[in-house]
């Protein structure tokens, strides 16, 4: 087979790959170890490709130590040791936390939070101040009852004297000498 | 369910282990690596499908070593010839100098070329399983696959007489 009818080298490549693989079929197999009889290059790549996986396949696995087998045969018990670790730790805290002076403080959180919420807020007033404010009115009232008589008495005395007798002397005076009142009696 | 975690060290424990040297190099952190990826078998045990243990623990293997290799600082980077004198000389003696020296190829490539190398060419997982494990489509991993093996194959070119 001369370079034109040889099909491409990439091409090539991968048929002698599935062949190692064993993926190529019977027909396929033979028309490629035909082909390698008049190649030479073919007939190269595929006895290196051979020789290759041969080489890789022969590799011994490497045994692994045994401190890395006992680490390994030894993995269950310590994560299980982990785990029981892991539960009791959480256990613990979850014990703590049902401790009666936690269970306290745990009720009385509710009251502490209310009686924030009644600090920051407009304070309503005790009943003692209420009584104290109660009584103040009162005295407020008293005093402001006692002005008002006092008042009052003082228009009823000003206002009654003034009914008592409504014309003044002044009135009086004031006509006279506007009227010549006096000249009239006299005639 | 404990024994049948123990089942699952007993089969997994090396290829685990051997993909996590590959990638991350140094031993005592693919031992690291290894056990945290037990580890998270152990407490997801109960939410994996039986018949994919095998890919899925493979998969949080590669996933926890490509976290630490992200996590390296450059500068702490083990070379391939680190690799090479950590494997040892027995293997070595084992091998012979091919094998070692395909090792440090196979160290020498980049993601996801090498896991796909170490999973399929070398532990010999189906393609299923590799697709699984690296997160790839069938397509990607044979694709990727046959770039991966064909710069394996250049280097050998190079080194063989």
């Amino acid at each position: 087979m001369n370079d034109d009818q040889r099909p491409d080298m990439t091409e090539w490549e991968a048929q002698v790959n599935a062949l190692l693989d064993g993926e190529l079929d019977d027909d396929q197999a033979g028309a490629l170890k035909a082909a390698a009889e008049s190649d030479h290059a073919l007939a190269s790549a595929i006895i290196e490709a051979y020789q290759l996986q041969r080489m890789l396949a022969a590799l011994p696995l490497e045994r692994a130590p045994d401190s890395l087998r006992e680490k390994l045969r030894r993995i269950p018990a310590e994560q299980e040791s982990l785990q029981r670790t892991r539960v009791a730790r959480h256990q613990e805290t979850r014990r703590r936390w049902f401790e009666p002076r936690w269970a306290m403080a745990l009720a009385a959180l509710p009251l502490v939070v209310a009686l924030g919420v009644q600090l920051s807020g407009p304070r309503a007033p005790s009943d003692a101040e209420l009584a104290q404010a109660r009584q103040d009115l009162a005295m407020a009232f008293g005093y402001l009852q006692k002005a008002s008589r006092v008042t009052e008495r003082e228009i009823e005395q000003s206002i009654g004297a003034g009914m008592r007798d409504p014309v003044t002397e002044q009135t009086v005076r004031t006509l006279s000498e506007q009227f010549d009142l006096d000249e009239e009696k006299e005639t | 369910m404990s024994r049948d975690y123990q089942q699952w060290v007993r089969a997994y424990q090396d290829q685990a282990w051997s993909l996590a040297r590959y990638l991350l190099k140094d031993a005592s952190e693919a031992e690291d690596a290894t056990q945290e990826a037990f580890i998270k078998l152990w407490q997801h045990r109960e939410d994996i499908d039986p018949e994919r243990i095998k890919p899925w623990l493979m998969k949080v293997t590669r996933n926890t070593c490509l976290d630490r290799l992200r996590r390296r600082k450059p500068e702490t980077e083990l070379t391939e010839v680190h690799l090479t004198e950590e494997h040892g000389p027995q293997a070595g003696a084992e091998q012979g100098e091919l094998g070692r020296w395909l090792q440090t190829a196979i160290a020498g490539l980049k993601e996801p070329y090498r896991s796909l190398v170490v999973l399929r060419d070398i532990q010999q997982h189906s393609y299923d399983e590799v697709a699984g494990a690296t997160e790839l489509s069938l397509a990607q991993v044979k694709v990727y696959l046959h770039r991966a093996r064909k710069q394996l194959r250049e280097r050998l070119a190079e080194v063989r007489p």
